[in-house]
Parts: structure tokens; sequence; C-alpha cells
């Protein structure tokens, strides 16, 4: 992983298709990093405990309900690391539910957005995230 | 009244430490007293006693009060509220299990929608030009089916969020909650020719989120009845009765039978086909539940091509404690 890369942290292989699929179609070309529960996006960032850390990644892209470490522990965990405490996270997710709304902003979430079931709606939501954050938005830390 | 056998010995003593420093006890004071009856059966009782000081002597005053019944009522009370407890916990449990369910809904069932959507859409353009006119309806018709159902799920939530909402009744400005709803179906919707009044400053009680709930379907509904109409008037007034804020939603759409009113409100009940006019079934609903935890009621009047008012009926402002 590079300072260009997307992490993805979602655990439904059919949403990590469609994903990929749509950051394709929007020639987003950094290179996508996909990890599928939340122990393994911590250890992505981190590296197993007392080895030298990795690479920090232009964006990661987090899902909430995801296997052993949730979405939210990810990120709290993120927040509390010096090295990305910074990191732009959004929240990706099917869930509306105004607590984890709440919950998700509270951790430290940059954005939340809902997974739209419309595929074309799908597009256009991986086409505004790539552009706006990664082309448009200026980050603490250049890349 | 005679006094138990197993206590007789010991109330001799227990009378004359009284009488050494006599104070008024008043009725059922703490103690948890017998009395026996001639027939050797006890009963429970209360005792007052009184100390009154003459020139001879110090007279003890003693009334004696049956307490059978009141014990019994006591023991009923104490059964009622444990039983209470009880339900109230196995409430709670599922109310929260609900919640939980209603969370693996929003998540899991959307899921394969989106993949059933998704790759339809993917193999639908990756196939252009060698699909046939009805192979294209047929991938239209399955994302279609996919994002109504996507649409129900949301209504569901919507339903089953409002039924364990926690109320918080607070005046509210419902004429500004009103056009900032229907100033967003207008951009969503800008081909439409739809004239709005919206009275000003309708006050009523409510609460902020079931308000946005109930404001959000009727008037969504007002904008879909009126999509044949080439020109649509939706008009949100307001009136008095009895103390009572009624505030009415009309519009000049195609209205409905009122031999079905008493269907409106039910979930999943829809008076028009999916192909005239979409919907879940469940917006009415909602509005219902929203209105009775509000400690209010919802009705309508209409007939059929002439549009449909639907009333609301708060309760008073003031009323909030």
């Amino acid at each position: 992983m590079n300072r260009q890369s997307i992490l993805l942290v979602e655990d439904n292989p059919d949403d990590i298709a469609l994903m990929l699929h749509a950051l394709s179609d929007n020639q987003i070309a950094n290179p996508v990093v996909v990890v599928e529960d939340g122990e393994q996006a911590l250890q992505t960032l981190f590296g197993a405990a007392g080895q030298a850390e990795r690479g920090v990644p232009a964006l990661i892209l987090l899902d909430l309900n995801l296997p052993k470490r949730n979405g939210l522990e990810v990120l709290r965990e993120l927040r509390n690391h010096p090295n990305t405490r910074l990191v732009p996270v959004v929240i990706l997710t099917s869930s509306l539910e105004p607590s984890d709304r709440l919950n998700a902003y509270q951790a430290g979430a940059n954005s939340y957005l809902r997974k739209p079931v419309d595929f074309d709606e799908f597009v256009h939501v991986a086409q505004q995230v790539g552009s706006y954050w990664l082309r448009l938005n200026q980050p603490a830390v250049d890349n | 009244m005679l006094i138990p056998a197993e206590v007789a010995t010991r109330h001799v003593a227990h009378r004359e430490g009284y009488a050494r420093a006599a104070q008024p006890r008043p009725m059922g004071m703490g103690l948890s007293l017998s009395g026996r009856r001639k027939d050797g059966s006890q009963l429970p009782v209360e005792i007052s006693l009184s100390p009154i000081n003459t020139a001879e002597a110090r007279l003890i005053f003693c009334a004696v009060r049956d307490a059978t019944e009141r014990r019994a009522t006591e023991r009923q009370i104490r059964r009622l509220n444990e039983g209470l407890e009880r339900q109230n916990t196995e409430l709670q449990a599922v109310n929260n299990e609900l919640e939980a369910f209603s969370y693996s809904v929003s998540h899991d069932l959307r899921a394969p929608l989106r993949a059933i959507d998704g790759f339809s859409k993917i193999l639908q353009s990756s196939l252009e030009g060698s699909l046939s006119e009805r192979d294209s309806d047929y991938f239209n018709r399955i994302r279609k089916a996919a994002q109504n159902m996507s649409k129900l799920i949301d209504d569901l939530l919507t339903l089953a969020r409002v039924t364990r909402a926690d109320v918080k009744l607070a005046s509210l400005n419902l004429s500004r909650l009103a056009t900032a709803v229907a100033d967003r179906l207008l951009e969503n919707q800008p081909e439409r020719n739809v004239t709005l009044q919206i009275a000003p400053d309708i006050k009523v009680l409510a609460d902020p989120a079931l308000l946005q709930v109930a404001m959000e379907n009727l008037l969504g509904n007002a904008f879909k009845f009126t999509s044949t109409k080439e020109k649509a008037l939706i008009e949100v007034g307001c009136m008095s009765k009895d103390g009572e804020t009624v505030v009415f939603v009309r519009d000049n759409g195609v209205g409905f039978d009122m031999n079905y009113a008493d269907k409106l409100f039910t979930p999943f009940q829809r008076l028009h086909s999916a192909s005239e006019f979409p919907g879940t079934g469940i917006g009415l609903a909602s509005i219902k539940r929203v209105m009775s935890k509000l400690g209010g009621r919802i009705w309508a009047e209409s007939s059929v091509g002439e549009g449909a008012t639907f009333y609301l009926q708060f309760a008073r402002i003031g009323a909030e404690q």
C-alpha cells in the first residue's frame, strides 16, 4: 500500500466487485487494496505486533458491519494512532440508522454514505467520492 | 379479642414495658401483629395505643382493627407489581430483539438487492448491441424489482422506527417543515407544475423526527397522486377544533373511493395498482402510527377524481406537561 492507495474495507464479495467496477468505470486509477474484516484492516495499516509500520493510504472506504472488529472499532483505533489520525475515512454502509451515523461521526469519520441499491447511483457515489477525496480535497499531510 | 397462645406470656411483659414509658402509637405502625379468635384461629390485626393521663391513673386507650382484608390487598398489589415488573423486563427484551432484527434487515436484505441490480446493469452494458428489445426489458424489470424491494425495506424500517421511537413533544412550526419537504419534492420533479399553498406559522405539539416522517409521507403522497394532473394544487392549512389544532393537507389529485377509507391506513393496503401509482402501502400506516404516538389522530376525506384531504389532529399545545 502506498500514499495513492484506496483501502477498501468490505466483507461482502458482491459489494467489493461492484465497487471495483464502479471505480474503474469512473477512471479512478488509484490502486485499491481490499481487506475483508476489521482485524485485517488494522493489520494492513499497522502491521502485526512488532512488525514495521505500513504505508498510509490516500483514502479509506470503511463498511460498518464487519467480521471480527467492526467498522467503528477500526475507526476509533485509526483516530488514536498518530500515523492514521488524519487519513480521510468515508463510511460506506447499508445502514441509515441515526445511531450509526452519529456514532460514526463521533468516532471521527469524515463522511458517511449509504451504498445505493440502484447501480447507476452506486457508480455516481463512487465517482463523487473519488473526485472529491482524491482530487478536490486537500489532505492535512501531502501525499 | 384474645392474645395468640405463643405470645401470651411475652405480652404481659410487653404491656408493662409499654405502660412505663407510654407513647402514642398510631394504627398499623410497623409491627405485624396477630390476634386470636374464639375458635383459636388467628387473624392479622393493627393496633393503636394512646395513653390518657387522668387524676386517678394513666389509662391506655387501645383500638384493634382486623387487618385481614388490608393484608390481602397488600399481597395482591405486591403480586401485581412483580408481574408488571416481569412483563416489563420481557417487553424490553422483545424490544431489543426487534431493534436488532430491523438493524439486520436493513443490512442483510439490502446487500443482495445491490448485487442483483448492479450485476444486471453491468451485464446489460457489456451486452449492449447484442440484446433484443425484449432482453433489455427483462433486465430493466429485474432492476426495477430490486429497487422496489429496496424501497419496501426502507418503508418498513421507517414504520419500525416510528413504532419504537421515544417521543419528545415540543411546539413545532409545521409550516416551515412542510415548506422544506415540499421544496425538496419540487426539486426532484422540476418538470411538474405544482402550486403549493402552505399557511404560515402553523404550530403543533409534536416530536420533530416523527412530524418529519408524517409530512414527508403526506406531501409525497400529494405529489404522487396529482402526477396525472396538468396543474397540481397542494394546500396545507389549519383550523382549530375544541382548542385542538387540526391540520389539513389537500390535493386535487385522483382521490380515492370513500368506501375504502378504513383500509387506507392499514399496512400494505393499496387502493391503486403499482402501474398506476408506485408505492409500498406503508406510508399512511406510518403516519397513523406517528399520530397515535403524538396523542393525535388522522382521517381522510375524498371522492374519486376530486382530490383528497387528510386531517391531522394534534394534542393541544400546553398539554405536554
